[in-house]
C-alpha cells in the first residue's frame, strides 16, 4: 500500500480509499447491528453491577482519552498560545488515541451484540448512527495517517470528526445514563 | 516513522472486537442453558440485571408478533397468569416456533422478551430478563427473570379479551412510551408503563373498548397474538 509515491501530485483523492473502507466499516457494523437478533446478554466486565454500568464508565474513560487527543492535537498544531510542542506530544497523541479506541471497541461489541442497531427513540437512533459512523471515521483517520501529501486540513478535520462522534456517542449514552438513571457503578 | 502504527491500531481493535464477539457468542447459550439452578453463577456474563431497562426491548415495537402471512399456518396461543407466589404476572404468546413474553410486577419491574418455542420448550431473552420453560396446548410453565428478580410460573391458555396488550409510541410532549398490560382470567390486570426509560405502574386499560389514558392522551394498545 505504498501508493503515496504514485499519487504525490494528488491530494484529496488520496482519501478516496480510506473513505471507502471507512464507509464499508460503518455500513457493515450498522447492517450487523440491524440484522443480528439482540441477545440482551454479552460478556461483561467484572467489577460493575451490570453491563450498562460497565459500558457507561468504559465509554467515559474513552472520552477522557479523547479529550487528551484534542488537547495534544491543539498543542501539536500550535493552537495553544504559549505552549511549545514538546517532543513527547506525538507519542501522547498516538497512545491516548489507541487507548480511547481500544476502550470503545468492547463497548461497541456489547452494543451491537446485546442491543443492536435500534430506532425506537431519537436518542437511541442517533446513538446507533453515531456508533457506526465513529468506527468508520476512525478507520478513515487511521488509513489517512498512512498517506503522504494530504492537504493540511485533512487530519484536523478527520480527527475532529472522530472526536465529535465520540462526544455524541457519550452524550447519547453515558451522559443520558448519568442524568436519567444516576451516577452508579 | 512507524507508518504501520495506525494500521496496527486498527487491526488490534478489529481483533479485540472479533474476539469479544466470539466470547459473547460462546457465553450466550451457556447462560440461557445454565439458567435453572443458579443463574448468577457464571461470573463472566450477566443478563441486564440492575437497572430499570433504559432501552425497552425494541424489536417487539416494530414486530409485535410474526406477520399475518407467517401466522396462517400457526395460530398464536396466549398464556397468561400470575407467577407462583403472586408477585408478578407473566404473558406468553406462542406462534409456531416463536414466542414473545412479557413479565411485569405492575410496579417498577417489567421485561419484554422474545425467543423460540420449539418442541414444547420456551427459551426467551430480552434486554433485562429471560424466560425458560415448557408449554402444551393448555398451559405454559417455567422460570422468568426480570431485572434482578426471578419467579417460577404456571400460566393457562386464554382467549380474548384476556391476554397481552402493548402500546409503543411517542405521545404528546415527546415522551417515548412503551406500555404492557396483562389481562388476567380473574378480570384484573397487571401492567407497567416505560416512559423514557422510567418504569411505572400502568393506568387501567378499558378492556371493553381497548383504550387507556396515558398522560392525558387516550391511546389504543394492541392485543398481541
Amino acid at each position: 500500500m505504498t501508493t503515496q509515491d504514485t499519487f504525490q501530485h494528488r491530494t484529496v483523492p488520496l482519501l478516496v480509499v480510506p473513505l471507502l473502507v471507512g464507509t464499508v466499516v460503518a455500513v457493515v457494523l450498522g447492517v450487523y447491528g440491524g440484522l443480528h437478533t439482540p441477545t440482551g446478554i454479552a460478556v461483561n466486565l467484572a467489577g460493575f453491577s451490570g453491563p450498562l454500568e460497565a459500558k457507561v464508565w468504559v465509554a467515559s474513560a474513552a472520552l477522557l482519552f479523547a479529550l487528551v487527543q484534542l488537547g495534544s492535537a491543539l498543542v501539536m498544531y500550535g493552537r495553544v498560545p504559549g505552549v511549545a510542542s514538546p517532543s513527547w506530544i506525538g507519542g501522547l497523541h498516538r497512545w491516548s488515541g489507541r487507548a480511547a479506541f481500544l476502550l470503545a471497541v468492547p463497548v461497541a461489541v456489547h452494543c451491537l451484540y446485546a442491543v443492536g442497531f435500534q430506532t425506537f427513540s431519537t436518542r437511541v437512533f442517533v446513538h446507533s448512527v453515531l456508533g457506526c459512523a465513529f468506527f468508520g471515521a476512525f478507520t478513515v483517520k487511521m488509513l489517512g495517517l498512512r498517506r503522504d501529501g494530504l492537504p493540511s486540513w485533512a487530519m484536523p478535520v478527520l480527527g475532529g470528526t472522530v472526536f465529535a462522534l465520540l462526544v455524541g456517542l457519550w452524550w447519547t449514552s453515558s451522559l443520558w445514563f448519568f442524568t436519567t438513571i444516576g451516577v452508579q457503578f | 516513522m512507524a507508518r504501520n502504527g495506525p494500521l496496527y491500531t486498527l487491526l488490534s481493535g478489529a481483533v479485540l472486537g472479533v474476539g469479544l464477539l466470539v466470547a459473547a457468542m460462546v457465553a450466550t447459550p451457556a447462560e440461557t442453558a445454565a439458567d435453572t439452578p443458579e443463574p448468577a453463577a457464571e461470573a463472566t456474563e450477566s443478563p441486564d440485571v440492575p437497572t430499570p431497562s433504559p432501552e425497552p426491548t425494541p424489536e417487539i415495537t416494530t414486530e409485535p408478533a410474526p406477520s399475518p402471512t407467517e401466522t396462517e399456518t400457526a395460530e398464536p396461543v396466549t398464556y397468561v397468569g400470575y407467577v407462583d407466589g403472586g408477585g408478578a404476572s407473566v404473558a406468553v404468546i406462542v406462534t409456531g416456533d416463536d414466542a414473545i413474553a412479557y413479565v411485569c410486577d405492575g410496579g417498577s419491574i417489567e421485561a419484554w422478551l422474545e425467543g423460540s418455542a420449539e418442541a414444547g420448550e420456551l427459551d426467551l431473552t430480552g434486554d433485562n430478563g429471560t424466560l425458560t420453560g415448557s408449554f402444551d396446548d393448555l398451559q405454559a410453565s417455567g422460570e422468568a427473570t426480570a431485572d434482578d428478580r426471578s419467579w417460577t410460573f404456571t400460566v393457562e391458555a386464554v382467549d380474548p379479551p384476556e391476554g397481552l396488550y402493548r402500546f409503543a409510541d411517542t405521545i404528546s410532549g415527546g415522551a417515548e412510551v412503551v406500555g404492557g398490560w396483562i389481562v388476567l382470567p380473574d378480570g384484573s390486570q397487571v401492567g407497567a408503563l416505560n416512559v423514557d426509560g422510567e418504569v411505572q405502574p400502568a393506568p387501567a386499560l378499558d378492556v371493553v373498548n381497548g383504550q387507556v389514558t396515558v398522560d392525558g392522551t387516550v391511546v389504543q394498545p394492541e392485543r398481541l397474538g
